[in-house]
């Protein structure tokens, strides 16, 4: 039975009593746990149990709260596949409520818990692994794959000069030169793949480092003894062998640095005084020229000027949108024509633009299911290896000489290569979001983009959903023109979005006179001595005889003139979008709105409402369904989007709907193209790994000598082919369409 | 100007956003309650009165 433990959290967004019985139900409900006790005052909740501290958080955020966390992120120098080991040690550290590990970098992400778990705490868990704390998260990862490659760059000079010295004297005869000049390639350059080695042996597994540094080892070991007692060396092979696997490991770092960040570009922004800065000295409420031609540097409001921007990089929408005083603009997209003074709302990394881009590096280094089984795969992998040379040294040593069968055995041991199944996965998520993020589709969790294909159910928000959420008046029923005119005019007088689309119905100019509004309800006027009176339906009903239908009424003298649809219109596209998504899936419409245009909608597009839902009903009605996708924009729909099997909002929706969806796309029909890029996703994991795997099972049985003497790896060959093998999956990963 | 709440008995300003319509007659109250009492049975108050402040 493992212990009981308490724990410490702090609760954010509580603010009344009720919120209190909220985070406490919500933690309570989590299995292990036995107690817990919240505190309004100062936001802590302490909870006692055996439990799971991603479950109590996950649990938590579901009821609309969150738990302040601390990202911590480490570099972390391991082989691709040692990283469900690391993650295992990771996230049986109390506090550590999530993490992920990206092999393709080397950097290890961590949400912890900050009153339970400090960095160091973390570092001292990785003890052995070389772990460093990054500072900033983007700039530290690239200075940790830059200090690697640099590393690799230096060791790989060292080790090609020294090789050639050893190969020149070794073929002239110069034995002990040979063996002096070896000495720098194995202990220096080669010395990452020792200490790796001893690393695993201490973690009692293995992994390519082991795989090197045996056959290596091996060959200069035997060429040692065989120095002293005057036999054949292989002081040859051996030290080719590092070289080799040092050209494609220094490779593959130089192609996975230069893929693996989208950069934010780096701006200049040209300030009112006349003064040109970098973009983030930009300060909020700093006035910002932009020019035809150039890229809008921070977030702002236009204060003055007009002009078209391109904001496809944000969106993906490829036509420009029109700016006037009062637009809104953001960092990243460009001005096509035209002049604009920006009032700077937010600049440097706290521009929409670059939090996106932190969302999406973010999640290309999000790990998703398959990457377990092949975890699981890759821990057989090495050991097998070694027995199949140990088997092949064995079979071969009754047919040749010794020496002969021991390189056979080397070269099986230097020509597998794990590292290439470590990378199938994390490498094709990275292109998949990279991809879709030049669509405009930001994936904010990349096992979202997994579980994407697997969805039974869309349930859509309407208002600024599936509509575009900008309201129509249409007229449906007029019976006297005049009285439409007068309707109108009175109209004009009220600021109310649909009042004003009603007094846009006509232009006629009339005088009017004891005008009284009812907010919410309708609006009241005399016109040449008529009484006026426009509004909903139930208002207008009390006083005048309706016998129309219609939302909205207008009355002349207590006499019905004209009625009015309130509409917003259905998104274009949206219905092809939606017998797409029918054909595969169950698609529902669950609004707030209890009108009988929502009605009419769901009838256009063939598909059920579920109207007069609180946002809290929304959520339930996700909650019920199996594997559920939402998709919404406001507020109302936070909850919903956080339930949901995959959660989706919109770039034009609320600030809040955007923080709690997986995914942000700019229109809900590219939901499909996400939904597509799931399936990719999937077919590329299992292509990188059918790659990684064929090149493996060819190449061993190659290297155990299957076709000799026809055809013959020699373990410096073997070795360079093996090194190979993550840089083709690599290049494979991203040159591919 | 100063008019009476139908609902209860107050006296309100003709400028308040609580005012409601019924056979023509514009009606005004002191709070969102009084509309909605109000509007749950305009005949009644009108023909007994105002009575005292809804719950």
């Amino acid at each position: 039975m493992s212990q009981e433990k308490g724990e410490k959290i702090r609760v954010v967004g509580m603010h009344c009593a009720t919120c209190v019985n909220t985070v406490t139900k919500s933690i309570d409900k989590v299995n292990g746990v036995n107690g817990v006790s919240v505190n309004l005052a100062t936001g802590y909740a302490e909870i006692m149990g055996n439990f799971k501290l991603n479950e109590v958080v996950d649990s938590i955020r579901r009821s609309g709260y969150d738990v302040e966390s601390q990202d911590i992120r480490i570099a972390v120098r391991a082989n691709p596949e040692n990283a469900s080991t690391i993650l295992d040690t990771v996230s049986s550290t109390d506090g550590v409520i999530s993490s992920h590990f990206n092999p393709a970098t080397g950097v290890l992400s961590v949400k912890a818990n900050p009153l339970a778990v400090s960095p160091e705490q973390l570092l001292e868990r990785l003890k052995g692994y070389n772990a460093s704390l990054l500072e900033s998260s983007e700039a530290g990862e690239v200075s940790v794959m830059k200090g690697e490659l640099t590393s690799m760059i230096y060791s790989l000079v060292v080790a090609s000069i020294f090789t050639s010295l050893a190969l020149y004297f070794q073929y002239s005869g110069y034995v002990l030169y040979a063996f002096i000049s070896s000495v720098p390639v194995m202990f220096y350059a080669g010395r990452r793949y020792f200490k790796g080695a001893y690393r695993a042996l201490r973690n009692r597994t293995a992994d390519m480092d082991t795989l090197v540094a045996l056959s290596s080892g091996t060959a200069w070991v035997y060429s040692v003894v065989n120095l002293l007692n005057g036999g054949t060396v292989f002081f040859d092979a051996a030290t080719l062998l590092v070289t080799f696997v040092l050209v494609g490991k220094t490779l593959d770092s130089y192609l996975r640095f230069r893929i693996s960040f989208i950069h934010v570009p780096r701006l200049q922004a040209r300030l009112s005084t006349g003064e040109t800065v970098d973009a983030d000295q930009v300060n909020v409420g700093d006035s910002v020229i932009v020019k035809s031609g150039e890229s809008v540097p921070v977030d702002g409001i236009v204060d003055d000027g007009e002009g078209e921007a391109d904001e496809s990089v944000l969106t993906g929408e490829p036509l420009p949108v029109e700016k006037g005083k009062g637009s809104p603009v953001t960092a990243g997209s460009s001005l096509v024509s035209g002049y604009l003074k920006v009032y700077t709302t937010r600049s440097g990394s706290r521009t929409y633009m670059s939090q996106l881009v932190q969302a999406v590096n973010d999640a290309s280094t999000s790990t998703v299911g398959l990457k377990r089984t092949v975890d699981r795969i890759t821990s057989y992998f090495t050991p097998s290896i070694i027995a199949i040379a140990v088997l092949t040294f064995l079979v071969w040593h009754f047919y040749v000489p010794a020496g002969i069968a021991l390189l056979f055995g080397i070269a099986v041991l230097a020509s597998a290569c794990p590292c290439a199944l470590g990378l199938a996965t994390p490498l094709a998520i990275m292109v998949q979001v990279r991809r879709l993020s030049k669509k405009g589709i930001i994936v904010r969790r990349g096992d979202a983009l997994e579980k994407a294909r697997n969805i039974r159910t869309v349930i859509l928000d309407k208002t600024g959903t599936v509509t575009a959420g900008q309201l129509k008046v249409v007229p449906r029923e007029v019976i006297d023109q005049g009285g439409l005119e007068m309707a109108a005019a009175v109209e004009r007088l009220s600021s109310h979005p649909v009042a004003r689309a009603i007094s846009s119905l006509s232009g006629a100019e009339m005088d009017v006179s004891d005008f009284t509004e009812f907010p919410g309800e309708g609006v009241m006027g005399m016109v040449d001595g008529h009484s006026v009176l426009v509004g909903k339906k139930g208002f207008i009903a009390k006083n005048c005889d309706v016998d129309m239908e219609g939302d909205i009424i207008a009355c002349i003298d207590s006499r019905p003139v004209a009625s009015f649809m309130v509409k917003d219109e259905i998104r274009d596209g949206m219905k092809e979008f939606i017998d797409e998504l029918k054909r595969s899936s169950e698609v529902m419409i669950a609004t707030g709105d209890s009108s009988a245009f929502a009605d009419e909608v769901g009838r256009e597009l063939g598909i059920r409402v579920v109207k007069g839902l609180t946002a809290e009903e929304k959520a339930e009605l996700v909650k019920s369904r199996e594997r559920a996708m939402f998709i919404g924009d406001g507020v109302n729909d936070v909850l919903a989007i956080k339930q949901a099997y995959v959660g989706v909002s919109l770039s034009s929706g609320s600030d809040m709907s955007k923080q709690a969806g997986d995914v942000i796309v700019a229109s809900p029909t590219a939901v499909e193209i996400l939904i597509d890029g799931s399936y990719k996703l999937e077919r590329r994991i299992r292509e990188n790994l059918v790659w990684a795997f064929g090149y493996n099972a060819i190449l061993i049985p190659l290297a155990a000598g299957i076709l000799y003497p026809l055809l013959y790896l020699p373990p410096q060959y073997a070795a360079l082919a093996m090194s190979l093998n993550s840089v083709s999956v690599t290049l494979w990963s991203f040159l591919r369409p | 100007m100063k008019k009476m709440d139908p609902v209860c008995g107050m006296e309100v300003d003709e400028s308040t956003r609580y005012k409601s319509l019924y056979r023509g007659k514009v009606y005004f109250f002191c709070s969102a309650n009084c509309k909605a009492e109000f509007e749950r049975d305009p005949e009644g108050y009108l023909r007994s009165g105002p009575r005292s402040m809804p719950e």
